[in-house]
């Protein structure tokens, strides 16, 4: 290796040097910006009372207090509401699933008239703003007696949610179309096709939609707030909402508000963990993300 | 049917034939058809209907011609109040929110050790999202939370964001642009697309690093970008939680998005026919920004395939 070469690839790696070095500073920035509001909430659901008090605000709680949980846990019936919104959302997947992937699957594996037109206005009414539709929604469930119910928030979404739709649309489009074909030749009817041959194959598109699905459930406030009444009926974010309003009335408790934003958050977190791989892959299939 | 079977039954196996797929591929959608049906199309125009009459829950609708309509858009003020809170909100978040996931995409997409980590810290908040991520800012920015102490450092007396008339909306803004993971991530799958042929054609003709941003990246994304924006503002201008959990629409009106202003109407006041002329207003405006963020696509979105 002549010097001249290694001079050129000694400036060359310095320079590479360089770049990683302020990469690593810009993303310390982002992590800063990003995570360190979670660091936080975290940090003060353990501190006391005594600790917020203090000026300036102090990081590190002063002692390892755990007392905020128990206290906020029972402040609100917390227990219900777990319960409840579990089985909101666990009905609310089943339905997502099952019925995105049957609209997906006719939308990228059958030929039939007004299929592409079809597509096309559901494309588009994923951009009708929510609030043109929730009145009259809202009286006609108001009309059959679903109100007070769990039913508006779970029903709707055994008839596809056209975000649903497009992502497993996009995912069967992946899949080669001579299964379809092999299947028939075997004798396989659309159905047998679809249950048989293909969505087996569609397991991380499956995945990915439990996902969005779980997560859009258990943080849809809106919805909740409006055809829920009863506290019997309440879910975790209604009741996240209860406390606050519970605390914004002069019981000057920060920690308890903390530690239930903490407990409340943990199985988002627990299934952003698990599933995040998932995620991601759902976001490029689609170019969105599924809310 | 049956007739016409026992009449002529080979003309009508035939028709069935070629009926069957799709009436098979309408069954397929039929769950979709439905939703679209009663959920979509029926509320949207009895929505419209609503809108010239007089509702509060009990009897029955009653017709007031363009009342609804005068008075949302000449009488009452918190109609102007709220759009101006909605349209400056809008302002302050897409145009920063955009830069904002599209750097920190550029970010995520260098070849440095650690990104999985880095990409999972900077997309976790946007998952815990709703009434959680609101009242965790609602103590960041307390009077006295870490902002302020942060602020004081440099010697600067930090103001009660929430709770003052003119950092009240900064504030939510401020809250919304710290939670922008899926645009992010959006625009990083866009830039994982781009094909790596032609970064070595700008490089072949000795273009730098900042010509193979301006003259591949750039143009290559723009879709994706172009994606985030409709979709941001069309979700920007229907916001509700943030300002119900954490400022309740106050102080004053500071914070009083359309959203909010329209559940107050439709479900504290329970003025059904009120709250959907305006609900079908602000339709009308987001229809009208998402046909104008088209036409200005055309200026800055690079397909495939074009020219």
């Amino acid at each position: 290796m002549s010097a001249l070469t290694y001079s050129w690839s000694k400036s060359r790696t310095t320079q590479r040097r360089l770049r990683d070095l302020l990469a690593y500073l810009l993303l310390a920035v982002g992590l800063v910006w990003f995570i360190f509001p979670l660091v936080w909430v975290v940090l003060s659901s353990l501190k006391t009372f005594q600790d917020f008090n203090q000026i300036p605000a102090r990081l590190l709680p002063s002692e390892l207090y755990l007392g905020n949980y128990p206290r906020a846990w029972n402040s609100v019936p917390f227990g219900i509401f777990f319960l409840n919104t579990t089985i909101i959302v666990a009905l609310c997947v089943v339905g997502e699933l099952v019925s995105a992937s049957l609209v997906g699957f006719g939308f990228s594996r059958l030929k039939f008239w007004g299929r592409n037109f079809l597509f096309m206005i559901l494309l588009s009414t994923m951009m009708l703003p929510f609030w043109v539709t929730i009145i009259p929604r809202f009286l006609l469930y108001k009309e059959i007696g679903w109100t007070g119910t769990w039913l508006p928030l779970i029903v709707p979404s055994y008839f596809a949610n056209p975000v649903y739709v497009f992502l497993m649309r996009q995912f069967f489009m992946t899949l080669p179309s001579e299964l379809d074909d092999a299947a028939k030749i075997d004798g396989c009817n659309e159905l047998g096709t679809f249950w048989r041959i293909l969505l087996p194959l569609t397991k991380p598109a499956l995945a990915t939609i439990a996902i969005f699905a779980f997560i859009n459930v258990w943080t849809d406030f809106v919805k909740q707030v409006i055809y829920l009444s009863q506290e019997s009926k309440y879910t975790v974010a209604i009741g996240l909402a209860f406390l606050r309003w519970q605390i914004a009335q002069g019981d000057p408790v920060p920690g308890l508000l903390m530690a239930a934003t903490v407990f409340t958050s943990l199985p988002m977190i627990a299934v952003f963990f698990i599933g995040q791989k998932y995620m991601v892959r759902g976001i490029a299939l689609t170019g969105r993300t599924g809310t | 049917m049956q007739t016409a079977m026992t009449i002529a039954p080979r003309l009508s196996r035939i028709r069935w034939a070629k009926l069957r797929p799709h009436l098979v591929g309408w069954a397929f959608i039929s769950p979709w058809l439905v939703s679209f049906g009663f959920l979509m199309v029926y509320p949207f125009i009895a929505s419209f209907v609503l809108s010239f009459t007089r509702y509060q829950l009990i009897g029955s609708p009653e017709f007031i011609g363009f009342q609804n309509i005068q008075r949302m858009l000449f009488e009452d003020p918190r109609v102007r109040d709220s759009l101006r809170v909605t349209f400056t909100y809008v302002l302050l978040t897409v145009p920063a929110g955009t830069a904002i996931s599209i750097l920190v995409a550029i970010l995520l997409n260098q070849k440095v050790r650690g990104i999985p980590f880095f990409r999972t810290s900077f997309y976790m908040p946007s998952v815990i999202g709703g009434v959680g991520l609101a009242l965790l800012w609602t103590t960041i920015l307390a009077k006295n939370g870490p902002v302020n102490t942060s602020l004081a450092w440099i010697g600067i007396e930090g103001p009660n964001w929430l709770f003052d008339t003119t950092w009240a909306l900064p504030s939510l803004a401020l809250k919304a642009l710290a939670t922008a993971g899926g645009a992010m991530l959006i625009i990083l799958a866009a830039l994982q697309g781009v094909p790596q042929h032609l970064y070595e054609a700008v490089e072949l003709d000795g273009g730098a690093e900042w010509a193979k941003f301006w003259h591949v990246t750039l143009p290559q994304i723009s879709p994706a970008i172009f994606y985030n924006v409709i979709v941001t503002t069309i979700g920007v201008m229907q916001s509700f939680v943030d300002a119900f959990i954490m400022t309740d629409g106050g102080p004053g009106t500071a914070t009083l998005f359309y959203g909010l202003y329209l559940y107050r109407v439709a479900f504290g006041f329970f003025r059904m026919g009120y709250a959907s002329a305006l609900a079908w207003m602000i339709f009308l405006i987001i229809l009208g920004l998402t046909i104008l963020n088209f036409r200005i696509a055309r200026y800055w979105v690079y397909y495939e395939g074009e020219e």
